[in-house]
């Protein structure tokens, strides 16, 4: 008798269990994010520090201008799994994103982006754009340079003036690091080895190894994140380095005695993109032509270290900040735009190859 | 098998229910919410890998995988790092679980606090310490330099040795938890006896005491094993060009170059070496068979293997008791008498404790005075005073919800996972029936995978459900990758325990639910409150599925530190991860607490 009760006690505790699960496992599908008002754009960016530029450049003033919503949606780095995800489930928790042109390219090939003019002509604002910032599916509004940092205080004697210099450690001492990283790396590799800007495209795979070969001993530090470079410029846990012109930025206006070497600088480029086959392609269209203005890319770049992309931008910013932007006709005129075809095309085979050279 | 079971077969008792009716509700709810949740969205994402560019049918990508000589080398790095991490955490954990199962009262409660710390201070936090710590210009050189001790600044991180010392750190409280919750079950008369019999201090220590704790530490063993084979950014931030572990290349073909057939047949690769290491993991400490008929005659007729390692493993313990036995009679001939032999070996474990918990409360005691400082960066020593970070977190509503809603996330997920997954380890611990191999392989699955799949797999359910982008949606990805950790845990308890005293309670009149509330739960009460901790802490703590399935809506406090530290690695981390402490030390205070009260009631 008691061990029935027991058991019967038991089971229905039990039971309790799956009706409770089973009744979550139910609910699931009728929880709904509140998405997609009729007249509202949710728009990613990659938030941060930097986050509340975008809403200031871009999203507030197109809500004020034209009465439409935007909202705004953080996700941090390389966010194409998600829009691919997206639009492969044809559920658009974004209609539009900030995008690097690299993304962009792997994207547009696989099909998961929308044109930025449609059937039109490029909007009056899109059509100031330089056309190499530029292409089908995006509109550069703002961007960065893979630049040559150093310390000036240990190496100020005798300082890496270009990436010969870099490569060249019995003339011009000190620590170094590079990105663990095919991207970015490689084009100095060659530019060391003495290959002219205007060749460097197609990359040519085995000089970059052959001229990497030649530094590999002597890279204590293969860092893999943008912080991580402010951080050792800061406290000169090594004396020069290749990074991305912001995060050096981040250190000197910290106090950090670091200089930037413009000359040969990549330049990469960023911007808004439609995903294809959304609610709101038309209005991201509008929104892309509104942003690419001079005024618009100025405002931006008051909160970040970027370049704007529109050089009409440069009639608003005040000359010390436009000291140090990448897109400053002084330091521009010196750089060259990275090849977002060559890379959305060979960047798994080089990367691979990468890899496998850093192994030995 | 010297123990003779009152209830030989639960069989025998009379039961209402037939007996598979009652399994089904101990173990279906798991099995349904892992099959809608794991099975179908894994199985989805990696079946892409045998279809080629066109969607046909082909095996290209795993053609490429066997022929670049990459992959192989790059998992081959990845399991030496997992083992190695492995060693080193069960090592340095076992002195510190046994002091903590050894201590009581305030003790106890500091050292519990001391053991979590690294958890509370965000891996990303964690790895920069480290970063400032042992670099080149680091605290750590300075002071070796200083005194004297080298000319040339050390060479700590960025290679191998800065692997191991993330990694070990980032996991070894998990190690200590695990090994706690089987050392806490142990009846400390049973060394007692043997010292009564002669048995000096090696043999009660590894003929008895050690072989007892066992399951722990295999258990302890495969969590951390399985755990650090998914590790990414620690390794990445402080190791060197040739430590790149596999689910760095898996990630570089998902987000960068968006090939994900590929990246499913890297996640196949590594989905099938994980399962030849459990099988052979089952074989020698009879996972599948952990805890009910694992001491029944059936045991012994197991496979070969594992009768081999038995042996091999008595060798082995037999062996160190005997060198340890040695040891301890030499060093007390030296020493003066008997006395000192006590004190001594008390000495070394104090020594070894002492080691450890200084390793894991190191970049803690380096993030608390650094969240003070007036300049934006990490470093040493810090420019106080300034209480401008706290400020900025305090005056951010971002950070206050984010905080909340991963506080929330972490309890309902933990909640929910023990709901679930508690009865189903009940089942797998005391009834054998069909499928029950499956079963346990189902419930250690979402181990196994690595995590980015899961996120990926679940963003893509969730985004054709509607429901990317809320907390519900996270709270389900939380609880699919907690439940294997909630099972394992429970399962190592549950093995040590013994079912005769619950047979011992019903003779003597206690129903079910009493014997269970007086008898099995004060029992496996810590145990318990072990996987909770688990569940709470992983889910509190992680970043990849959050990163995936809040499609950028809404934010969990690792994502919101993740993109924050993207950018720069400001001391705002570093203030947060000192809130985080401060309000966790006091959570774990309270729960020391009332569960000591619990404990006094019940002993009276």
């Amino acid at each position: 008798m008691q061990a029935a009760t027991q058991t019967r006690t038991n089971s229905l505790g039990r039971r309790g269990f799956i009706a409770l699960s089973g009744a979550t496992v139910l609910a699931a599908p009728f929880v709904k994010a509140a998405s997609s008002k009729s007249r509202t754009l949710t728009i990613r960016d990659p938030g941060g520090p930097v986050g509340e530029a975008y809403k200031k450049a871009f999203f507030e003033p197109f809500s004020k201008a034209t009465g439409i919503d935007v909202i705004g949606v953080q996700s941090s780095h390389g966010p194409t799994g998600e829009i691919k995800a997206m639009v492969d489930a044809g559920n658009y928790a974004w209609d539009g994103a900030l995008l690097d042109m690299s993304d962009v390219v792997v994207l547009a090939d696989k099909k998961y982006l929308d044109t930025v003019a449609g059937s039109a002509a490029l909007g009056a604002n899109a059509a100031q754009i330089p056309a190499d910032l530029r292409n089908d599916f995006l509109v550069g509004a703002m961007g960065y340079a893979t630049v040559l940092a150093y310390r000036a205080d240990t190496m100020g004697k005798k300082p890496p003036t270009s990436f010969a210099d870099f490569w060249n450690i019995a003339a011009v001492p000190g620590s170094r690091s590079l990105r663990k990283h095919a991207s970015g790396t490689l084009e100095p590799a060659l530019l060391a080895d003495g290959v002219a800007k205007k060749d460097l495209y197609p990359l040519d795979l085995d000089r970059a190894f052959r001229s990497l070969d030649r530094i590999r001993n002597d890279i204590p530090v293969w860092w893999t994140g943008g912080a991580q470079t402010s951080q050792m410029l800061k406290t000169g846990e090594v004396d020069c380095l290749i990074t991305w012109n912001g995060r050096a930025q981040v250190a000197i206006d910290d106090g950090a005695p670091v200089t930037i070497v413009w000359k040969d600088a990549m330049f990469s480029f960023a911007g808004f993109a439609i995903l294809k086959g959304g609610p709101n392609v038309e209005l991201m269209r509008d929104f892309i032509e509104f942003s690419s203005s001079g005024q618009r890319q100025a405002e931006f770049v008051k909160y970040s270290t970027s370049g704007p992309c529109n050089p009409r931008a440069f009639d608003f910013i005040e000359t010390k900040l436009a000291d140090i932007l990448p897109t400053n006709p002084k330091y521009f005129a010196d750089m060259f735009v990275m090849d977002p075809k060559w890379w959305g095309n060979n960047s798994a085979k080089a990367q691979e190859r990468f890899e496998s050279w850093l192994l030995g | 098998m010297a123990r003779v079971d009152a209830f030989a077969e639960p069989a025998l008792r009379p039961r209402v229910w037939p007996r598979w009716n009652r399994l089904y509700g101990q173990t279906g709810p798991v099995a349904i919410f892992l099959i809608a949740l794991f099975v179908v969205p894994v199985v989805m994402l990696l079946g892409i890998s045998f279809l080629d560019s066109q969607g046909l049918p082909s095996l290209e990508h795993y053609k490429r995988l066997v022929e670049v000589p990459l992959y192989g080398r790059v998992l081959l790095t990845t399991i030496k790092v997992a083992i190695c991490t492995t060693l080193l955490c069960v090592a340095g954990a076992y002195p510190v679980a046994y002091l903590l199962a050894i201590s009581r009262g305030s003790a106890r409660n500091w050292l519990i606090i001391l053991v979590l710390m690294p958890f509370w201070t965000s891996f990303l936090v964690r790895t920069f310490a480290w970063i400032v710590l042992l670099g080149r210009k680091g605290a750590v050189n300075q002071i070796l330099m200083a005194a004297g001790i080298t000319d040339a600044p050390l060479q700590m991180i960025y290679n191998f040795a800065g692997v191991m010392i993330g990694m070990t750190h980032a996991l070894m409280p998990l190690a200590i938890l695990t090994l706690l919750a089987v050392m806490e079950s142990v009846d400390p008369n049973l060394s007692k006896a043997a010292a009564t019999m002669g048995a000096r201090g090696g043999t009660r220590f590894w003929r008895i005491y050690f072989p007892l704790t066992m399951p722990g530490v295999a258990s302890a063993a495969l969590l951390v094993f399985i755990t650090s084979l998914g590790f990414f950014i620690t390794p990445a931030l402080l190791g060197g060009p040739q430590n790149t572990m596999i689910v760095q290349l898996i990630i570089f073909q998902i987000r960068e170059v968006l090939n994900w057939q590929f990246a499913g047949a890297i996640g196949v690769l590594l989905v099938m070496i994980l399962m030849v290491i459990f099988l052979f993991y089952d074989r020698i400490f009879g996972l599948s068979v952990m805890g009910g008929n694992a001491r029944g005659p059936k045991r012994a007729a197991g496979s070969r293997v594992r009768r081999c390692s038995v042996r091999a493993g008595n060798a082995i313990t037999w062996a160190l008791a005997y060198i340890t036995d040695g040891l301890i009679s030499v060093f007390s001939t030296l020493r003066r008498g008997k006395r000192a032999m006590g004190a001594g070996s008390r000495l070394g474990l104090y020594a070894a404790c002492t080691l450890t918990l200084g390793f894991l409360a190191l970049p803690t005691l380096f993030v608390l005075p650094v969240s003070f400082t007036s300049e934006a960066f990490l470093t040493w020593p810090p420019k106080l005073f300034s209480l401008q970070w706290y400020r900025s977190v305090f005056d951010s509503p971002v950070w206050l919800n984010a905080a909340a809603r991963s506080f929330l996330v972490a309890l309902t997920t933990a909640t929910v996972a023990m709901f679930i997954a508690l009865p189903c380890a009940f089942a797998l611990s005391r009834n054998s029936f069909a499928g029950k191999s499956a079963l346990f392989g189902l419930v250690v699955a979402p181990m196994i995978v690595p995590n980015i799949f899961i996120a990926v797999g679940l963003f893509f359910l969730f985004s054709r459900l509607g429901i990317a982008g809320t907390t519900f949606a996270v709270v389900l990805g939380h609880t699919v990758i907690v439940i294997p950790y909630v099972i394992v845990t429970v399962l190592a308890i549950l093995k040590g325990y013994d079912r005769n005293l619950d047979h011992a309670a019903a003779t003597m009149g206690a129903d079910g639910t009493t014997t269970f509330r007086r008898v099995t739960f004060p029992l496996i009460r810590s145990g318990v409150i072990a996987s909770f901790m688990f569940a709470f802490i992983i889910s509190f703590d992680e970043l990849t599925i959050a990163l995936f399935v809040t499609g950028g809506r809404i934010t969990t406090l690792p994502k919101l530190m993740y993109e924050d530290a993207l950018l720069s690695v400001s001391p705002r981390l570093a203030a947060v991860a000192s809130l985080l402490l401060v309000f966790m030390s006091i959570i774990i205070l309270i729960s020391e607490l009332t569960r000591r009260k619990g404990g006094v009631r019940l002993a009276a």
